[in-house]
């Protein structure tokens, strides 16, 4: 059922697509890292929140999807990933941290598929 | 990802492995926990060694964790347990159908994670070596990038006598089903390798669009790489110097 909780993850997975492309830019030129990545990163960060509230306040309502506690265990680890990968590297500005962003970016975006598809 | 920093900070790409070591673990082990907890009883074997792929992922974390502070002797043994646990684990899913009626996270090796999980130890691996000062310049990046695209060659030919024996002689799929996810880990291998050599070496786009494309039709990554070579395209100035680049 398309409802605004779909809706909210499609803007999550747009929005992973783009922080994961823009870490592919700037791993091809290969300079420190832009802090403008950082931002897109939390940005990341608050949408995927927004989108854990939402599905909290579904399941509270009382639905129950078909594998709920595969929903669950993604719907908590969509929330961490991005703080951890940015924590991991706080100070390193080198262009490898911005692979460990990269990979936060799609592990986000698979997540967020798999949310929609055990709902 | 990574739950503390790396070695001592030191940047390099040991950072985008752990942060993958990390999650694959993760992944891997809420997987394989809650498939337990919930209906064991569907696959025993495959939800199994779903779990030993998880604790095989979170020792691989502490090994190259250890690497990356000089310490490569525990790396230098988990890798090719890895490397060898998606081979076989791969290959019976593919041979013995009956013993997986659900997917583990090394079926196909790997091809419910996109190939990761067969390219993620041969990576590692590849760096390990790098890491290595005694070692004489060897394999780095063009010979990666030599290696990878005559291999892609050669899972391409045994794809072809696959589907020579399904389509032509009707003897069965075995031989695509074996070869093709072999092939896919390949193709996704070729495909990282020429970015990276791509944006090492230089290429113009139209060269590294044709480096690419040259991945689709079968054999035309060893005609790329002869060319390539041919035309001075896969020369550096110093190897050495140029993976010190990439590690710095």
């Amino acid at each position: 059922m398309p409802g605004p909780l779909d809706q909210i993850s499609i803007i999550a997975i747009g929005y992973a697509v783009i922080v994961a492309l823009a870490c592919v830019y700037s791993a091809l030129r290969w300079r420190a890292r832009p802090p403008w990545l950082d931002s897109l990163a939390w940005m990341l960060e608050v949408l995927v929140v927004i989108r854990a509230l939402a599905g909290l306040a579904v399941l509270a309502g009382g639905s129950r999807p078909e594998e709920f506690s595969t929903h669950l265990g993604y719907l908590i680890a969509s929330v961490c990933i991005v703080p951890i990968a940015l924590g991991s590297v706080p100070d390193d500005r080198g262009p490898w941290s911005v692979g460990v962003i990269g990979v936060a970016a799609v592990a986000v975006l698979v997540i967020s598929v798999r949310m929609m598809t055990t709902l | 990802m990574t739950g503390s920093p790396a070695g001592p900070g030191r940047s390099g790409p040991h950072q985008v492995l752990l942060a993958l070591y990390a999650l694959f673990a993760l992944a891997a082990g809420a997987r394989s926990i809650v498939q337990l907890a919930t209906r064991a009883h569907e696959a025993p074997l495959a939800y199994s060694l779903s779990l030993v792929a998880a604790a095989t992922y979170a020792l691989g974390w502490l090994a190259i964790r250890q690497a990356s502070v000089g310490r490569a002797g525990f790396a230098s043994v988990m890798l090719w347990v890895e490397v060898a646990g998606v081979v076989i684990v791969g290959t019976a899913s593919v041979v013995e159908r009956d013993w997986f009626p659900e997917p583990s996270v090394w079926s196909g090796y790997g091809i419910g994670y996109g190939f990761v999980p067969a390219i993620l130890p041969i990576a590692a691996l590849l760096w390990l070596r790098g890491q290595d000062p005694s070692r004489a310049p060897g394999l780095d990046l063009v010979s990666a990038f030599k290696i990878v695209a005559f291999a892609e060659a050669v899972s391409w030919s045994g794809l072809l006598v696959g589907m020579f024996f399904k389509h032509v002689v009707d003897a069965g799929e075995q031989g695509v089903e074996i070869f093709g996810p072999i092939h896919g880990t390949v193709f996704v291998g070729y495909v990282l390798v020429a970015l990276l050599t791509w944006n090492r070496l230089g290429w113009s786009i139209p060269v590294a669009l044709t480096a690419l494309a040259a991945a689709i039709p079968p054999f035309c990554t060893v005609f790329f790489e002869m060319w390539a070579e041919r035309t001075g395209r896969l020369d550096t100035a110093d190897p050495r110097q140029e993976l010190k680049h990439v590690l710095d």
